[in-house]
């Protein structure tokens, strides 16, 4: 499974939402399903499924898919959601 | 099963170490004092054969929270247990308490768990599964002279045990809050024979309670016997508050 596979089905799973509406113009509050306690799901699923830790600061910041691939490669400088 | 216990070495935190490791779990013992935690650390490996893993951490320091929480993640990648033994006792009239003194009371007391609640959730969540349980004082409830400061700090506890258990509930997690009452530990070691006598009377059992007692209750806070609390604070002080 390729990084933006994984980071898709993140989403698909904390959200439960389906693959379809992941994409870039996803954004936090603005999709009925990623509320605030949906977003802390989230972030356990992605400090899982990628194996990090995220900082309090980048998940208040977190507030996009496409933001989620920027704090993800903060991390992982080896990721590529290309 | 994956414990972690701040303040471990405290009179109230070794029992509660023991009281884990009696019943079979990983423990990660955490203060900020090295010789200490080593001491306790020494002791117990001696006693049990659980692993046991010990972590330097000033919870007054925000990022050495971080990072305890990112050894935890490393060496195990989750936590099922948190007991939050750890915080300091001020006392000194409102009058008397100096900015500083009361900055660290709320820091030590409060600022501290919200902090430490923040990370171990986030481990906790992923599995969907946790028990968080604090430390509150019986003077959060009934107020204690020469305590304002402690007092207001043990009250946004109880408020936080509360919110957090709303928060996290749905997530699989218990939040709880034991509030002791005089427990014969080492921080009423320097009152007289007299004054303990005087505190023992004021409670319906007629002495003081023993550490044992209150790690016996947190651990039963985080039993499946235990699986329908949240968002309690639990009263464990011989009748003082009735």
């Amino acid at each position: 499974m390729t990084a933006i596979e994984k980071l898709k089905s993140a989403f698909v799973t904390a959200l439960e939402i389906s693959e379809q509406e992941v994409n870039d113009s996803l954004s936090y509050s603005e999709h009925p399903a990623w509320d605030s306690t949906a977003h802390m799901i989230l972030i356990a699923q992605l400090e899982a499924d990628f194996d990090v830790m995220i900082d309090i600061d980048d998940i208040i910041d977190m507030s996009s898919f496409n933001q989620a691939k920027a704090t993800l490669l903060k991390y992982d400088e080896n990721l590529s959601f290309e | 099963m994956i414990v972690l216990v701040t303040g471990a070495y405290g009179g109230i935190g070794t029992a509660v170490c023991h009281q884990y490791l009696q019943q079979g779990v990983t423990l990660v013992i955490s203060g900020r004092n090295s010789q200490k935690l080593n001491a306790l650390h020494e002791t117990l490996a001696k006693q049990y054969k659980n692993p046991i893993v010990s972590l330097i951490s000033d919870n007054n320091e925000p990022e050495q929270i971080t990072a305890l929480f990112k050894d935890i993640h490393q060496t195990f990648k989750r936590l099922d247990v948190f007991v939050h033994c750890a915080g300091s006792l001020y006392e000194a009239p409102v009058m008397m308490s100096k900015y500083q003194d009361i900055v660290e009371t709320i820091q030590s007391n409060l600022t501290s768990s919200i902090l430490l609640a923040q990370q171990a959730s986030k481990l906790m969540m992923r599995t969907k599964f946790g028990v968080i349980t604090f430390f509150s004082s019986v003077v959060a409830q009934q107020g204690a002279q020469g305590q304002s400061v402690y007092a207001a700090a043990k009250s946004g506890l109880e408020g936080l045990t509360k919110s957090l258990a709303r928060e996290l509930g749905g997530m699989g997690i218990r939040v709880n809050a034991i509030a002791p009452g005089v427990i014969d530990t080492p921080m009423v070691a320097h009152f007289s024979v007299e004054q303990k006598k005087q505190l023992a009377e004021k409670t319906v059992l007629g002495r003081l309670g023993s550490a044992e007692e209150i790690a016996n209750v947190a651990c039963f806070l985080s039993s499946p016997q235990a699986s329908y609390i949240t968002g309690q604070i639990i009263a464990v002080d011989g009748g003082l508050v009735v």
